[in-house]
């Protein structure tokens, strides 16, 4: 049975041809960069279904057989049905990130199994109409509502499980969410409302013209785009630097798919020219994305080695603090021994020595102390660093606290001719609970730290309060070497020390302003340092909570 | 466990294939549908169909043309699956005894209704043409 020959339309061409090459390139370059991932076998069985519709529509506006136009007819409900309910599932695994249960599978077959039984039955079609070469007037009417139906179905139930999916975002971006809830609601519209505008307006006779149909293939570029940006931006398909070659190449389907209508001459240079331009900018995106695309696994592949790299040295550093520990411990006695020998000897428990012998002795006595000091610096690292360091807190009035340790020490600025002193100015009691023991460790610290690195001149220390701020502050302010920014940046590390020649002599482990800043904190106070050069002196503040 | 995870792709490749198979043979093999076709039709003996090229009320050489609605089988058995029914003459009516077979000329008033049509009938006191569209 042969019927007419119709004369299509110059957009027909354009809409059929451009719609299905541009989703199935994107489609397919989706499922074969990840053809195991169910996200990207559904994109693809969207697309396919949608490609296959465009291929039903072509067959049927261009052959002239009636028989075989009527047996490919029922394919326009049954496509539209599965594309449908593809997009539901499509868009929960996107959602969710993993397949749809049993039960919800079920539920979309059944959704599909009326539109699939009756597709050949006169329910969906009765028959076929020579004279204008269609069959809309013999299309079963309750059966083109329920498929047409299905198209609103999917998407009123895609927008509850993407607004599901924003409010409780777990595998995706809400940008992404917001992305393919447009995309894919925005196809699903201009496809099912066109399709179904349009049709019922024929096979009602108020029109025999359904060109209205072919501009509804156009949603699915506008999803293909959405689609593509997802991949571009996101990675949601986990597709690289092949989904931006093919976003290139269906833009340059879209912009030479117009020589198919465009009749002019000038319409022909204006489209050559627009494909032109599209194929340079095309190829510095490619550029670009393989670049950055590049760029990104090779920081990806240096934060993986980082990370393993981080996790070793953790463990290793946790293995040096608890060797440190013990080879102190083992240390501190023997030494323990020495010290109070040597103090016996000095004192003259065992009678007196020569005057050389003497002089020896006392070296001894300087050696074993700084030694026990080096001995008590590396515990102290190796307690903070296990979380070990306990603090007895107990009220300790600061100001005399601070005034203690100036005395301890004045002998020894007195004998580098420097001149030591205390100012206050409180405004409180300066009272602070803090451990008495390690406060006065830190403020030893510091100004021992002050008296070793000045030369001449002067360390002052500076107690004062900020009542509002419940905080007590002990300021040690020397005219010494002073510091670079670059050695402020690292002071407070662990075997942090100066590296210049002026205090290459002067003896230290490098851990004292680690453990004090670290003891300070431990008290909820801090340890600051400022310098505005070397040369220029330092200033040191000692941080500590306020009693009032 | 494997039927269970593929049930979804298994059951729409199985009803796709069912789909296909019962179409082609409904409709290729079968020709078990309707089919409505146009016919010549001479204004001055009956009620005609018109059809314009260029649309409107204002043809200078319009189509006129009658409907017949029959079994695709039918139409097949009288004139083949090569020709147009406007090219075989047995297309032209129905033939005695043929289950279903309805030849269809113009009615002002149903096509009234339906709102599309015209219609130009001898019967019309000489009125020559009926335009009905809406």
């Amino acid at each position: 049975m042969i019927c007419e020959v119709y004369n299509l339309s110059e957009i027909f061409f354009y809409s059929h041809v451009t719609s299905s090459v541009v989703t199935l390139l994107v489609a397919l370059i989706v499922f074969l960069n990840g053809r195991h991932r169910l996200l990207n076998k559904l994109l693809f069985a969207v697309a396919l279904s949608f490609s296959l519709w465009t291929l039903v529509s072509y067959l049927s506006w261009s052959l002239v057989n009636g028989d075989l136009i009527s047996s490919i007819w029922p394919f326009f409900g049954v496509l539209s049905a599965l594309i449908s309910v593809l997009c539901i599932y499509f868009v929960y695994v996107f959602v969710y990130n993993r397949n749809a249960p049993f039960k919800l599978r079920l539920i979309y077959l059944l959704l599909l199994v009326p539109v699939m039984l009756f597709a050949h039955t006169n329910l969906s079609l009765k028959g076929f109409d020579l004279a204008s070469c269609d069959a809309f007037i013999y299309e079963g009417i309750p059966y083109k509502l329920y498929y047409s139906a299905l198209g609103y179905l999917a998407m009123a139930w895609i927008a509850y499980i993407l607004f599901k999916g924003y409010r409780n975002v777990t595998h995706r971006s809400k940008t992404e969410i917001i992305l393919m809830g447009i995309g894919i609601e925005l196809f699903l519209l201009i496809f099912n409302t066109t399709s179904f505008v349009s049709t019922s307006l024929t096979t009602y006779g108020y029109t025999d013209n359904s060109d209205l149909e072919y501009y509804g293939l156009f949603g699915m570029v506008v999803f293909m785009v959405f689609v593509s940006i997802l991949i571009v931006r996101f990675r949601s398909f986990n597709v690289g630097m092949l989904a931006a070659q093919a976003l290139v190449i269906a833009l340059l389907v879209l912009v030479g798919s117009q020589f198919t209508f465009v009749e002019t001459t000038t319409g022909n240079i204006l489209t050559s020219i627009t494909l032109i331009i599209t194929g340079v900018i095309g190829i510095l995106l490619l550029r670009n994305v393989k670049k950055e695309i590049a760029q990104r696994q090779e920081i990806e592949a240096l934060a993986v080695k980082l990370s393993k790299a981080n996790d070793r040295l953790k463990s290793l550093d946790k293995l040096k603090s608890e060797f440190v520990s013990i080879a102190s411990h083992q240390l501190r006695s023997p030494l323990t021994a020495i010290r109070g020998y040597s103090s016996m000897l000095l004192e003259g428990s065992f009678g007196s020595f020569p005057a050389k012998a003497r002089e020896a002795l006392e070296r001894i006595d300087d050696t074993t102390k700084f030694m026990a000091t080096s001995i008590e610096d590396y515990l102290n690292v190796s307690r903070i660093e296990s979380g070990n360091m306990k603090y007895e807190n107990t009220d300790v009035n600061v100001k005399e606290l601070a005034e203690h340790v100036v005395d301890d020490l004045r002998k020894m600025a007195t004998q580098k001719g420097l001149v030591l002193s205390l100012k206050s100015d409180l405004n409180s009691k300066a009272i602070s609970k803090i451990d008495l023991n390690k406060a006065q460790q830190v403020i030893h610290n510091l100004i021992n730290n002050a008296l070793k690195y000045t030369e001449k001149g002067s360390v002052t220390v500076f107690v004062h309060d900020d009542v509002k701020k419940k905080k007590i502050y002990v300021e040690i302010i020397d005219t010494g070497i002073g510091m670079s920014e670059e050695t402020l940046a690292t002071l407070f590390g662990k075997f942090e020390r100066a590296k210049s020649s002026t205090v290459a002599s002067i003896k230290g482990t490098g851990l004292g302003l680690f453990v004090a800043r670290q003891m300070a904190q431990g008290m909820k106070g801090d340890v600051t340092a400022y310098s505005e050069g070397e040369g220029k002196g330092s200033h040191f503040i000692l941080e500590l909570p306020l009693m009032m | 466990m494997w039927f269970k995870e593929n049930i979804f792709s298994l059951t729409i490749v199985l009803l796709l294939i069912l789909v296909s198979a019962a179409s082609y043979y409904r409709f290729m093999v079968a020709h078990d549908f309707l089919v409505l076709h146009d016919l010549e039709c001479d204004p001055v003996l009956e009620s005609c169909f018109i059809y314009c090229e260029a649309g409107g009320y204002d043809c200078e050489e319009p189509d006129y043309y009658y409907l017949v609605e029959r079994e695709a089988a039918e139409l097949i058995k009288l004139c083949g699956s090569e020709l147009k029914p406007s090219e075989c003459d047995a297309a032209y009516e129905c033939v005695l005894g043929e289950e279903f077979c309805e030849t269809i000329f113009c009615d002002p008033e149903f096509d009234l209704d339906k709102g599309v049509s015209m219609c130009e009938s001898q019967t019309d006191n000489n009125n020559s043409v009926n335009n009905l569209e809406s």
